[in-house]
């Protein structure tokens, strides 16, 4: 096993209904690095999150984490898996009926043993991190969608994970906000080298994070290059995506 | 699958003590005054009814009897399960088919929380718990409710309103009524957890979990009661 790879996912396939949508995909994403996963909407880029944790089951295929194999685990056997991933939901997925601060305090009191008082300097150096400091006490049905992700970030890294997973954080955020969310996902990458996995239609977005880019074209990787690469690329299906030229529009 | 994992789960997992305690309150002391307003006009009509038909037949006397035993083991549990069916079963589904639709129930997942031990154990065991309760209650106010429509306003005596009562009614017909209850908790739980858990994306399906809880959950109340009726009056008489 190659101790620099953190996440594999090898032959992974799914059906939803009838679409096939992933046909064998093959990834490797390495410690400590961001990788961005682009591609249409709808082809399968979140449900490629959603396996990683368990959330989902592939229909066959291999999806390692540190060299173990998460499909065949159990819910309590991926306990240990999903306390090391944390997890960025595209609408945020906090819970309504807590508050922000019962929202970050979640995770730690699940594990119990973890003292009061350290938790609620957690829970305050969590949402300093992501300059939310003050909301504390607001519920996230107050919050507008920017603040949600912000707060739904700091609940993902609370536990200090060693990889985090974005699903579309910058999707329907103003252009300010995104890029706070962008400087927010480089600065957890540099200060504490968690892995990242981030989907995103956004290429601004992925320009300014990603080590590395792939691209999920018809549920399979088509291809995974620099972002330097992917914005030089001449491939005709890179090219089109990257720039955002629809196939009717070039057609004419 | 879903009631025979949720009790899997009570044996095996940790209790959440202090979300029972929210849904005790949210299942029980909220619907509290639903099943007491369903057990008095209940009961008090019932009484009427039959006050005013055993009265053509001069069989005052059995007015109480019929009415309380049937307050016992039919209308106390079957009606009160119907309004916790409507109130509580709809609202359950409403609740989890919203949390699964803005994948509140994966972000459970995800921070390694087993959602039935989190969500539907306490939401069971309240429900569960709480029916035979309210039915009490219910079946106490129908009952006092009879009295009071019986004596005071038609006119039967008093003590043979209440020695009927006492000589007719056994401690299992209040019995019957309070198992029933049980299982008419399991079973609104039960459907409106899964109706709740199985939503899909969007308002519709939400819309959908919460009217078929509320519909399912009635139906096989009523259902069910027949073979209730039959077994427990088999076993217990």
């Amino acid at each position: 096993m190659d101790d620099d790879i953190a996440i594999r996912y090898a032959g992974v396939q799914k059906r939803l209904g009838r679409q096939q949508v992933l046909r064998g995909v093959d990834l490797e994403i390495r410690r400590g690095e961001c990788l961005v996963v682009i591609g249409r909407s709808g082809g399968g880029k979140s449900v490629l999150l959603k396996h990683l944790i368990g959330l989902m089951k592939p229909d066959s295929g291999r999806i390692e984490v540190d060299g173990q194999d998460v499909v065949p685990l159990s819910e309590v056997e991926l306990v240990p898996i999903r306390k090391k991933i944390g997890i960025v939901f595209q609408g945020g997925a906090l819970f309504d009926s807590l508050t922000v601060e019962a929202n970050l305090a979640f995770p730690l009191r699940e594990e119990r043993g973890t003292p009061a008082a350290e938790i609620t300097d957690r829970v305050r150096e969590a949402l300093d991190a992501v300059g939310m400091l003050g909301h504390e006490k607001k519920m996230p049905g107050e919050l507008s969608g920017g603040m949600r992700k912000r707060v739904a970030f700091a609940r993902a890294i609370i536990r200090k994970p060693e990889v985090v997973l974005y699903d579309e954080p910058t999707t329907g955020l103003d252009p300010i906000m995104a890029d706070s969310i962008d400087q927010l996902i480089v600065k957890m990458r540099e200060r504490y080298g968690v892995t990242s996995i981030v989907v995103t239609h956004d290429m601004h977005s992925a320009y300014t994070i990603a080590h590395r880019i792939a691209m999920l074209h018809e549920g399979r990787i088509y291809t995974v290059d620099t972002p330097d690469h992917m914005r030089q690329s001449a491939d005709p299906i890179i090219h089109k995506f990257v720039n955002g030229i629809s196939a009717d529009v070039t057609d004419l | 699958m879903l009631g025979m994992e949720t009790v899997r789960c009570i044996f095996t997992r940790r209790l959440r003590w202090s979300l029972m305690i929210q849904q005790f309150y949210s299942v029980g002391v909220r619907s509290l005054m639903v099943v007491l307003v369903t057990g008095l006009f209940t009961g008090a009509v019932f009484t009427a009814q039959t006050q005013f038909h055993f009265h053509r037949l001069q069989m005052d006397s059995a007015t109480g009897i019929v009415a309380t035993l049937a307050m016992c083991r039919e209308l106390g549990p079957v009606l009160s399960a119907l309004m916790i069916a409507g109130r509580v079963g709809s609202s359950m589904a409403a609740e989890l088919a919203t949390m699964k639709t803005t994948e509140q129930i994966d972000a459970l997942r995800a921070l390694a929380v087993y959602p039935i031990e989190y969500l539907i154990v306490p939401r069971f065991i309240a429900l569960t718990v709480s029916m035979p309760l309210l039915t009490g209650m219910a079946i106490g106010c129908g009952t006092i409710a009879g009295y009071l429509v019986a004596v005071p306003l038609m006119g039967v005596d008093g003590t043979y309103y209440w020695q009927h009562i006492a000589d007719n009614v056994a401690p299992q017909d209040i019995f019957v009524g309070l198992i029933k209850a049980v299982f008419f908790g399991v079973i609104i739980a039960t459907v409106a957890c899964e109706k709740g858990l199985l939503a899909e994306a969007g308002a519709e399906s939400v819309g959908r979990a919460t009217t078929d809880a509320a519909v399912y959950g009635s139906i096989i109340v009523l259902i069910s009661n027949f073979f209730f009726t039959l077994v427990l009056n088999t076993a217990l008489g």
